[in-house]
């Protein structure tokens, strides 16, 4: 069983949780052309390697911040958006 | 005022038929029970100001996020975060709504939050062997009076394990529109490990 | 074994037919080099050679030739698509893959089956109206029917599911619906691209892609340096790790998929039953094996590994559809990547990288779509502009918000 660190709750298992999406910077709509906007909208890196990830332990409602490897599938750290990271 | 009505998310699975093993004594236990204490009132208790607020109560507050304390008037108090608290009261009394009622305004920071929760109780010498068969959380070595959140059945839940009757127990929280699921789950699985419903009078 | 037989087995004169020959070694130079060696970049290495006469064709396949989402889909043809766009393409494909055996002289064990797409609640029946409307619209056999006549035509069904679901409303009906053998698919085409002269490197993978000017001029492989002025990358769950090399940003997230396989039973479903509310397809193979497939798995993955998890899901999902299932076997079970879009339509054509094509974001409806996106691929590539039928699947869509929404008749519904 895939167990993930949730920075509150300690090692859970993978059906405890929900995927959400990678972590991306949302440019402020008025000052980027359309095309930067769409960019931003639609584009995703999706390549092999390690990027960050939104997770949400469905549980207890926590949202926090996985970096994982997304070809092996390895959680390198979680933490929470802007604070302390999980003991893992 | 009008007259409060109270009735367990499982009121009419509970009275719609003559239930198996609806006479299982909490003495006869010798498996798993199951019994529906939605009834018991529950009050939330949230803002920078709730810690503070329920000392001046008069109620133990637990230190810790997760802790959990027995109440001297009976029922208990779950610490659910920093900010943010749950209190189950014993009987079907009005001493939460008491409470409720000397509750400060936004000046102090703290709010009520209405708790509607169904709640099941699971006891018995196999209660955590159930739970090992519907759930991903390893209950058999985590402590006594230590709130998790985890899933069982498929179903987020709130879980407090206790000492009842002289075995592990848990207490359980969860949304109330999957009571009648994870009831008729969880019976079904109890039935199987020769167990099942139990009254709450039985568990007096 | 006798004696004759073993002395055949081994006499040169007499060896093994092959489909298709291994070259020796890569040649400087292409005229045009497909990266990818699945239904579609064979596909349009073939149609390249047989629809424009360009011959000097290197396609290059990092394992072996229909390994990746052409020999791991569940092998089910259709073209009830939400869209015009959608729709007339799956159609045109269709009219190509009933002809395919013909074609390749190769039997693909193409069969009509009928194609039904299982509505548990009125929203989603209302959804399969909408689609039936559309496809009789533009001549596909396409349409609703109740409850009974679900139960009429695939009498095994429970119309309760068990009880643990909304019931069947009804279904979106499309006779036209197909399996085929997928496999054969990639051979067919590898054959007749073979013959035709176009070469097949086989365990040669692509590390980099040279530009210069915003042109493409040329690939490098493990295997020495490729001259070219045109590139296909067809490599669908993998196009994320291609399109870095040219600089290219796209939508794409790459799930896995999964499907099993049971032990054979006599023939008795002759259908394909799709339910995206239990997360479930299957048909029954020639073989007799139920073939079933699921949703994506739920978080990003560029891996093909297998879960407990979905065998549980699918097994559960087969017996509230069909309970007579309950003592069946599972077979064997394997993980296909899914390369997703935001519309659930394809990424096909031209990009803004002169002599860089890419026919991606195959999702989990690739293989239906391969013998029309080879085509019309290996149109593109030999025009240089985009086939008319895929200009609304052009990457630039995004930038100009004109999307393709298939995701009411291509998620789940395979």
């Amino acid at each position: 069983m895939k167990i993930i660190h949730c920075p509150i709750n300690g090692p859970r298992p993978l059906q405890e949780f929900h995927f959400g999406g990678q972590v991306r910077e949302m440019p402020v709509g008025s000052q980027v052309s359309d095309a930067e906007w769409a960019d931003y909208v639609f584009n995703r890196s999706g390549e092999p390697g390690i990027q960050r990830e939104w997770w949400y332990h469905t549980a207890s409602g926590t949202w926090f911040i996985a970096e994982r490897d997304c070809q092996s599938d390895e959680f390198i750290r979680t933490y929470l958006y802007g604070g302390r990271e999980s003991d893992a | 005022m009008p007259e409060t009505i109270r009735q367990s998310p499982l009121h009419d699975r509970l009275n719609s038929e003559p239930l198996p093993a609806a006479d299982l004594s909490a003495a006869r236990l010798g498996a798993v029970g199951i019994c529906d204490v939605s009834l018991l009132p529950k009050l939330g208790v949230k803002g920078t100001g709730a810690a503070g607020w329920l000392a001046e109560q008069w109620l133990k507050v637990p230190e810790e996020v997760y802790a959990s304390a027995p109440l001297e008037a009976g029922g208990l108090i779950v610490r659910l975060g920093a900010d943010e608290f749950l209190i189950e009261a014993g009987s079907l009394d009005e001493s939460l709504a008491a409470l409720r009622e000397r509750m400060p305004g936004d000046a102090l920071h703290v709010a009520p939050v209405a708790r509607e929760d169904a709640g099941l109780l699971l006891v018995g010498p196999r209660a955590t062997e159930m739970l090992l068969q519907t759930c991903g959380y390893e209950f058999a070595k985590s402590p006594d009076q230590r709130f998790v959140y985890t899933r069982i059945a498929g179903v987020s839940c709130g879980v407090l394990p206790q000492q009842i009757l002289g075995n592990r127990g848990y207490r359980i929280w969860f949304d109330p529109s999957y009571a009648l699921y994870l009831w008729e789950t969880l019976v079904e699985i109890a039935t199987e490990l020769g167990g099942g419903m139990v009254d709450a009078a039985g568990m007096q | 074994m006798p004696h004759r037989l073993l002395k055949f087995g081994f006499n040169k004169e007499h060896p093994e037919p092959r489909m298709f020959h291994a070259p020796a070694q890569l040649k400087d130079e292409y005229d045009v080099v497909i990266i990818g060696g699945g239904g579609h970049g064979l596909g349009a290495a073939y149609y390249l050679a047989r629809d424009y006469g360009i011959t000097n064709v290197a396609v290059i396949e990092k394992g072996y030739i229909g390994g990746g989402g052409t020999g791991r889909n569940t092998a089910i043809v259709r073209s009830n698509y939400l869209t015009n766009e959608g729709a007339r393409f799956y159609q045109a494909s269709i009219e190509l893959f009933q002809d395919l055996s013909r074609e390749f002289d190769l039997n693909l064990f193409y069969s009509e089956r009928g194609h039904f797409t299982l509505a548990h609640s009125p929203a989603s029946l209302r959804t399969q109206r909408w689609r039936a409307e559309v496809n009789k619209h533009l001549g596909i056999d396409s349409e609703v029917i109740g409850p009974s006549e679900v139960k009429r035509l695939v009498p095994e069904i429970d119309l309760q599911c068990g009880g643990h679901l909304s019931p069947i409303h009804g279904a979106l009906y499309h006779p036209p619906g197909a399996v085929a053998r997928h496999d054969a698919v990639a051979w067919g085409y590898a054959r007749g691209a073979d013959r035709a002269g176009v070469e097949i490197h086989q365990q040669t993978e692509v590390t980099d892609i040279e530009i210069r000017d915003h042109a493409v001029i040329g690939v490098h492989t493990d295997k020495g340096f490729i001259k070219t002025g045109k590139v296909l990358s067809a490599v669908a769950g993998w196009t994320t790790a291609i399109t870095p090399m040219v600089g290219l940003r796209t939508p794409l997230t790459v799930h896995p998929l999964q499907a099993v396989v049971s032990e054979p039973l006599k023939p008795w479903l002759d259908k394909i039953v799709v339910s995206a509310s239990l997360h479930l397809y299957v048909s029954q193979s020639a073989r007799g094996e139920l073939v079933a497939g699921a949703s994506l798995d739920p978080y990003e993955l560029i891996s093909m590994r297998s879960t407990l998890d979905f065998t549980e899901g699918v097994s559960s999902h087969l017996v509230d559809l069909f309970p007579m299932l309950g003592d069946i076997k599972i077979m064997r079970q394997w993980a296909g990547l899914c390369d997703m879009t935001p519309d659930f339509s394809p990424i096909m054509g031209t990009t803004p990288i002169d002599g860089f094509y890419i026919d991606a974001g195959w999702g989990t409806w690739g293989f239906k779509a391969t013998p029309i996106s080879a085509k019309t691929m290996a149109a593109t590539l030999a025009e240089d502009k985009d086939h008319e039928l895929i200009e609304p699947f052009n990457l630039s869509r995004f930038s100009r918000w004109q999307l393709v929404g298939e995701k009411g008749a291509a998620s789940v519904g395979h």
